[in-house]
């Protein structure tokens, strides 16, 4: 579990970069509170040594660092606090501890906080160096995915000249958005990282992407005016985060590699729908969410074939 | 002031509508229950463990409504008495029983090799092999029995499974988990058991636990009611024929035979090395006074020192069976004379042998009836060969006998520390 | 997956091989131990019973325990001896009775295989008659499964076989008797292949071998060049290669379907080890009552493979092969994938032990059992198409009916290899083999005692 934070690790530390000390502190605080509150809630059901090691076997640790990603710099600290409860409380040991729950705990934790503090949630300071500490005179602006949702396609090209924002500047980590929404180029490194080494299975990543590709670009080729490019589309908003981070994780997803595949279109799709004629900007978290709900459904109609029969049987009665 | 009417007569005509509905509804689709069905399920226990072999209580309570008999395992004798009033019937009930685990060879006394890394379940260990105990048969101790139990019945102590006879309401969770068929239901009240499972050889047995039996027969020969079956290496009593004798006891060489009353008993470190329970120690104490009494006025009167006595009896026997051997292997009968030597020269030295006047005029025709026997076989053997045969067989169990009738020749086998 | 040469399409892993450490280029013979227990029940289906009493005088190769039912096999004295006790010995979970049988001072050893053995004239036979030489000298499966041969060659009526496939794999780490076997003797290996070729009618045999035996590989094919029907195929090494079904599909490209045996798609599968045992049984009389034994594990002074007498103690290999070296860990009856680890070193080979690993602390990870985290790697790994994870989490919350796909799996283990999680998933299918079983004979009981209540 370790190497995962080993490769969101470039990715982190570029947003510490990007957007100042302020950062650093947004990522420190979410990942202490999840392994403070990962103790807690294991002392409930076990003893202090057990819950200690099992606080730091690195699970804990990934959903702070994740959680953190799905924040805005600007994030003040009670909405960190609650978010690291959220995600250990709802997203995990309600639901019986590690490799017991449903849903990605992160994305608990980031819609949670989206529903009910939006304000807070989507304040996205620019990207000005960590020089510049952010003490939130800093100026915000927005992502290019809410200008598109907010203004349409023409503001919108009038608004990345205007902010400088570019598809290599999206493509480095330049723009705004939340922490782990804008180094695209670190993250993918990170997540190919992970899949070289096999800790992850490409079948998620490569699925997922896929469907976004294709579907915004079949938009984008009928009407160029109202719908951005495809590549704008997998460079913003977190979907490299989620692709490689979120929707890799192995708990929340299907056992077999059919599965994943399902699991990987069914998450582009949503994602893809949701940011074409939705009222979100982003749909990567919900999209992860809804597929997370429906993964023991995949999981029962993509068993493997066993040997040597016909076809897929589910536990049929054997001889 | 037709705003407020309308809306009240409306919820009110449709209360009323709704009303009778239900009223036509619970007329007409009404099912007939024996209200006796309540009664009953209200007198048993409630746990709707299976123990009957019905679906819980309601189930059981239906089944002795309809006219068919059945037992509650876990009620009490009042409740079943109560429950035969409301139906107006006898009903036939089983002893009251309660579960045991049968091994007791808890970690100080058994012996534990290797170290098991599988599943902590003894269903998974069992297919493992020998687990880290040493003994194939023993309890595996890692708790099956106790995730079985619904009712705190079982637990783990030092190794072994020991039931908590006040919670178990019998109802076979554990004798069906255990994949060792180590637990097995005894009758409350004072019961003689063998609590070993074992069915390797003695010199296996006495290599790897205490307690273990070795399968020596000495309690099937003593048992005077035929109440103990013996069957690969294991002796096992069988509870129905036991008369609570207690011969058995004194006569097992290992202490391990046992006396308790599982109503109340829990295995602890203690009594594991005690082969009665308090009262039932308390009864085998006065027997052996009275024994002792009995021995201490035939000493008085002339009899032989019982130590002396019994290494008496023990050398003539000795001797007897080495000359049956003899008998039937040539190999064997070749060095008959030196073993002959050896055991008289041992009698010899035990000084001359008391006469064979006895106490008892009752029992002094006893032994000259057998006496006579004896001589007319051998006279018989003499003379036909077919007979001559057989004869070892005969003159042993005739032995036998009149070892029987001779008092001193049980005095060693007394071990009164038994007690408390 | 390593090398070139066909091989199964699903599942499956490549373990590291570990056969440098147990030479297989030769063999030593033990000599004689000091007592020999040979066990009655080392075969599937009904154990033997004992012919034999204490204190009987046996020649070399006498008959001790006869078969004991229809699927059962015959069981010899390796040596000449004499018999010092029935008895009881325990094998893993397995209690059987056994004899004990003390080598007389001036037996000779078991004898070695011969080196340019003489073709078989398989003229003088008729296929019942080789079967029947099988079945009197006890031969039965060596690959460990030890499945009475002559009933394994002895199909339902009606049912046709083909194809002979010989398991010349060996894809468990460790492991080298086979290969020490099939270099050195081939044509026993060869011979024997032509009398089970004649025994059953078939024409056709392929020989599959893991290219990681490279001299086997050449060995046996120039022992089979001017031979018809006998081919040699090597197979890419992965493991389980070596299973039935998977050699199988890999030397024919035939699946056999789940819950069948080979014989549903015409193709009987036998370890070449059996087929040199029944060469011998042809041309020496020899019953099956010896077997090459890999004695290897870093734990060990000196491994190698020896050819010893069924019902060898580990004991005496162990002190045979110089002792222990360093921290001896774990013991494991077989190879690491598929074997019975043991705490008992009086406990004896049988007709199927190829191997006995002496695993020191490198060789052995000893870690609890995680939470499962669903990471599909051993979906991805079952080579039969199984979801392991899934039967796992019924055996663990006591679903056992549910866990019925637990009957299809064959215990090779590849799913406890590659878990991240420590999970000993084979132990828990094992669980839900077992409980499966039980219920099974329980509802059995149930049944026959209404049915005699009824009566």
């Amino acid at each position: 579990m370790w190497s995962v934070v080993i490769a969101l690790a470039p990715a982190a530390l570029a947003a510490c970069w990007f957007f100042g000390l302020r950062a650093l502190m947004v990522i420190i605080g979410a990942t202490l509170a999840c392994v403070v509150f990962e103790y807690l809630l294991l002392r409930i059901r076990t003893n202090h040594e057990k819950a200690l090691k099992l606080s730091i076997d690195g699970s804990a640790v990934i959903t702070g660092i994740l959680l953190a990603m799905n924040l805005p710099a600007s994030s003040p600290w009670w909405l960190v606090v609650i978010g690291a409860l959220i995600a250990m409380l709802l997203g995990k040991h309600l639901f019986g501890g590690l490799g017991q729950n449903i849903f990605n705990p992160a994305l608990v934790a980031r819609v949670f906080l989206l529903l009910a503090f939006p304000a807070e949630m989507t304040i996205w300071t620019k990207a000005q160096g960590i020089d510049k500490f952010a003490n939130l005179d800093a100026v915000t602006t927005a992502t290019p995915l809410g200008i598109i949702k907010s203004d349409g396609m023409e503001a919108f090209g009038a608004w990345m000249v205007e902010s400088g924002t570019n598809l290599w500047s999206m493509l480095i980590g330049t723009t705004a958005g939340s922490l782990g929404e804008t180094s695209a180029l670190l993250l993918l490194v990170g997540g190919l990282f992970l899949i070289f080494k096999g800790y992850i299975k490409w079948y998620v990543p490569v699925s997922f992407i896929a469907t976004v590709f294709v579907l915004t670009g079949l938009m984008w080729l009928i009407k160029p005016d109202s719908y951005a490019s495809p590549v704008l589309h997998i460079l913003s908003a977190g979907l490299i985060l989620g692709a490689f981070f979120m929707a890799t994780d192995m708990v929340t997803t299907p056992v077999s590699a059919k599965g994943m595949v399902v699991f990987g279109i069914g998450c582009g799709l949503i994602t893809a729908v949701i940011r074409l004629f939705g009222a979100f900007p982003e749909g990567v978290s919900f999209a992860i969410l809804i597929m997370n709900g429906l993964t023991p459904l995949i999981d029962t109609y993509t068993r493997p074939k066993k040997f040597g029969a016909e076809k897929v049987l589910r536990g049929e009665a054997h001889a | 002031m037709m705003e407020m009417l309308i809306p009240a007569g409306v919820m009110g005509g449709l209360g009323l509508l709704l009303a009778g509905a239900l009223f036509a509804a619970a007329k007409k689709f009404y099912v007939f229950e024996d209200p006796r069905i309540g009664q009953v399920e209200d007198l048993l226990p409630g746990a709707n463990c299976g123990g009957c072999g019905k679906a819980g209580c309601k189930a059981f309570a239906e089944m002795l409504v309809a006219g068919e008999d059945g037992n509650c395992p876990v009620a009490s004798a009042e409740s079943m008495e109560a429950i035969a009033e409301v139906l107006g019937k006898k009903l036939g009930g089983a002893d009251p029983i309660v579960a045991h685990v049968m091994c007791e060879g808890l970690k100080s006394s058994a012996n534990f090799n290797g170290l098991y890394e599988g599943i902590h379940d003894c269903r998974a260990a069992h297919l493992v092999g020998q687990v880290d105990r040493a003994c194939s048969y023993g309890c595996i101790g890692l708790g099956s029995c106790v995730e079985a139990c619904a009712f705190d019945a079982i637990e783990i102590y030092n190794g072994i499974a020991r039931v908590i006879p006040e919670n178990c309401v019998a109802c076979n969770a554990c004798v069906e988990m255990c994949p060792r068929d180590i637990i097995v239901m005894i009758p409350k009240g004072r019961q003689v058991f063998i609590p070993c499972k074992s069915l390797d050889a003695g010199k296996v047995v006495t290599k790897v636990c205490e307690l273990g039996c070795i399968g020596c027969k000495k309690c099937v020969k003593v048992c005077p009611s035929d109440a103990i079956e013996f069957e690969n290496n294991l002796a096992r009593i069988i509870t129905e024929k036991c008369t609570s004798c207690y011969e058995c006891v004194d006569a097992c060489p290992r202490h391990i035979i046992k006396v308790r009353d599982l109503s109340d008993f829990v295995v602890t470190e203690k009594d594991m090395k005690l082969s009665f329970d308090s009262v039932a120690a308390a009864a085998w104490a006065k027997r052996a006074e009275e024994k002792a009494a009995e021995e201490k006025a035939k000493l008085a009167a002339g009899g032989e020192d019982p130590e002396i006595a019994a290494k008496r009896a023990k050398f003539q026997k000795a001797l007897d069976d080495a000359r049956a051997k003899a008998q039937g292997d040539p190999e064997y009968a070749k060095k008959l004379p030196k073993i002959e030597e050896g055991f008289l020269k041992k009698l010899d030295a035990l000084g001359p042998a008391p006469k064979a006047t006895d106490i008892d005029p009752e029992l002094a025709e006893k032994r000259a009836k057998i006496e006579r026997a004896l001589a007319d076989a051998r006279d018989k053997a003499a003379s036909d060969p077919e007979y001559a045969k057989k004869f070892p067989a005969i003159e042993a169990g005739f032995k036998k006998k009149l070892a029987a009738l001779d008092p001193t020749s049980k005095a060693a086998e007394h071990d009164a520390k038994e007690g408390s | 997956m390593s090398g070139k040469g066909h091989t199964f399409k699903r599942g499956g892993t490549h373990p590291p091989e570990m056969k440098e450490l147990c030479d297989s280029s030769s063999y030593s013979i033990l000599p004689n131990p000091e007592l020999l227990t040979i066990a009655t029940a080392q075969h599937i289906g009904a154990p033997a019973k004992a012919v034999v009493k204490n204190r009987d005088e046996l020649t070399a190769g006498q008959l001790v325990a006869e078969a004991g039912g229809f699927v059962s096999a015959n069981i010899h004295t390796p040596v000449k001896g004499i018999v010092r006790g029935l008895d009881m010995v325990h094998i893993g979970p397995v209690n059987s009775p056994c004899v004990n049988v003390k080598p007389a001072d001036d037996a000779d050893n078991v004898p070695g295989y011969e080196q340019d053995a003489p073709a078989l004239d398989l003229g003088k036979y008729e296929p019942k008659e080789i079967i029947d030489v099988i079945k009197q000298h006890g031969i039965v499966g060596m690959g460990g499964a030890t499945f009475p041969t002559h009933v394994k060659l002895s199909p339902p009526p009606g049912v046709k076989m083909d194809v002979l496939v010989l398991n010349g794999a060996e894809c468990e780490p460790y492991l080298t008797s086979d290969d020490c076997l099939m270099r050195n003797h081939p044509v026993q290996i060869i011979e024997g292949t032509r009398a089970v070729m004649k025994a059953c009618g078939i024409e056709k045999a392929v020989i599959g071998i893991e290219n990681n035996k490279p001299e086997a590989i050449r060995i046996l094919k120039e022992a089979c060049a001017g031979i018809g029907g006998i081919e040699i195929m090597p197979c890419v090494t992965r493991y389980p290669q070596g299973s039935e079904k998977h050699l199988i599909e890999t030397t024919v490209g035939r699946c056999v379907p789940p819950g069948k045996l080979p014989f549903a798609v015409g193709v009987v599968v036998q370890n070449v080890s059996t087929v040199a045992a029944v060469y011998e049984a042809l041309q020496y009389g020899r019953p099956l009552n010896r077997r090459i034994v890999s004695v290897t594990g870093r734990a060990v002074k000196n491994p190698q493979n020896v050819l010893a007498p069924v019902g060898t103690s580990v004991k005496d290999l162990l002190e045979f092969c110089g002792g222990v070296k360093e921290e001896l860990v774990e013991v494991v009856m077989g190879g690491p994938m598929m074997g019975r680890a043991t705490s008992d070193i009086t406990e004896p080979t049988t007709k199927g032990t190829s191997g006995i690993l002496f695993l020191g602390k490198d060789e052995v990870v000893v870690r609890d059992e995680d939470p499962c985290i669903r990471c599909g790697n051993c979906v991805e790994a079952c080579p039969m198409g199984l979801v392991p994870t899934e039967i796992m989490g019924y055996a663990a919350t006591e679903r056992f009916p549910e866990a019925i796909d637990a009957m299809d799996c064959i215990e090779c283990g590849t799913c406890a290899y590659v878990c991240p999680s420590n999970r000993r998933l084979v132990h828990w299918i094992r669980l839900a083999k077992w409980e499966l079983g039980r219920i099974r004979r329980r509802e059995q009981m149930k049944q026959d005692q209404e049915a005699k209540a009824a009566k």
